[in-house]
């Protein structure tokens, strides 16, 4: 158990992670104790095959085709980002642009009445109405039945 | 170096390719070893690599600088490595013949110059590759992370999303297995 403690010392000193104090400690503990100092030994051939183990260079190919994947996924990313914009700025405009066209056919439509309606109030007199119209009708009516009256 | 890093990912985020590429050159070697000793498996390796510098692009809008970036960039990584793992998405592992002969994971030195040592160095590594293999998968990871990646304790506890004192402690039994495992066909040869 006393041995457990020193050995994740040892652990913790391969590491570059003990304080002076614990060092010590370790260093005594270690002078008297065969099966730590073994624990040592091995640990420390260890890490010096793990550190020393050769790095292998990454496939020439690797570079190019982790850049290309990325610009795939900038273009995937741009074409959702710009559904994701698009979609709800198309039915906006559509709105918008239904308002506006809707306002012009009104605009038209209420002028020309207007327009119509001021032509109708200005006649005053029965030739002035095209024959059939309402106004004619009316006109002929009122006069031809002071007419008849007379 | 740190600095770089994140003031490159910044860069990253903003859209810009060279940046983007400088990130890629400078962790690509570290990032395929760290798979490649983890898979055992080049084209694994490869294609780990890549998917993990597609993430890491598509998460520099996230990254806060403040953090380390290997931390950051080991912490999509561990996370990837060990789901691969988990699925059991693994092409075959070479064995450590095989990947001896193919260059990896013999230590480097003394090799070409002295054959009586190198043979002696590649029977001791099989020893201690197999018993790296036999580890728990998270304590394998952080040992790959100290020592050959050499993160420090606190950026393995952000990568491995882990406090410190675990991964001292993963660090400490991971070595403690593996002196049992070296210790006990080498119990004959003595201390010398
Ligand atoms: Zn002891």
């Amino acid at each position: 158990m006393e041995c457990r403690k020193f050995r994740r010392m040892i652990s913790r000193r391969l590491d570059g992670a003990i304080d002076s104090a614990a060092l010590e400690e370790l260093e005594s503990h270690l002078a008297s104790c065969e099966k730590c100092r073994r624990f040592e030994k091995l640990s420390l051939s260890g890490l010096s095959m793990h550190r020393t183990a050769r790095e292998l260079d990454p496939p020439p190919s690797l570079l190019p085709s982790i850049l290309e994947a990325v610009e795939a996924r900038r273009r995937e990313g741009w074409v959702g980002e710009w559904l994701r914009f698009a979609v709800p700025a198309a039915t906006a405009a559509a709105v918008v642009l239904g308002v506006w066209i809707g306002g012009l056919i009104r605009e038209s439509y209420v002028s020309k009445v207007t327009q119509n309606q001021t032509d109708v109030l200005e006649l005053k007199y029965l030739d002035e109405y095209p024959p059939g119209s309402f106004g004619y009708i009316l006109m002929a009516s009122s006069e031809g039945g002071g007419d008849g009256q007379e | 170096m740190v600095d770089d890093d994140a003031d490159l990912m910044s860069r990253v985020a903003r859209g810009e390719k060279d940046a983007f590429r400088a990130l890629v050159v400078r962790h690509e070697k570290a990032a395929y070893n760290f798979f490649l000793r983890l898979t055992k498996n080049p084209e694994d390796a490869e294609d780990l690599t890549q998917e993990l510098f597609v993430a890491l692009f598509r998460a520099a809008r996230r990254y806060r600088a403040g953090a380390s970036f290997r931390a950051y960039l080991y912490r999509i990584a561990a996370n990837m490595g060990l789901s691969h793992l988990r699925k059991g998405r693994l092409r075959a592992a070479l064995s450590i013949d095989a990947m001896i002969d193919s260059g990896f994971d013999v230590p480097s030195r003394r090799r070409e110059d002295d054959p009586a040592a190198s043979f002696d160095s590649r029977e001791t590594w099989r020893r201690y590759e197999a018993a790296l293999s036999s580890l728990p998968r998270p304590w394998r990871i952080a040992l790959e992370l100290r020592v050959a990646r050499e993160l420090s304790y606190e950026e393995i506890a952000a990568a491995m999303g882990k406090s410190v004192a675990s991964v001292e402690s993963m660090l400490f039994r991971a070595r403690e297995r593996i002196a049992d495992e070296l210790g006990g066909s080498d119990e004959g040869k003595g201390d010398a």
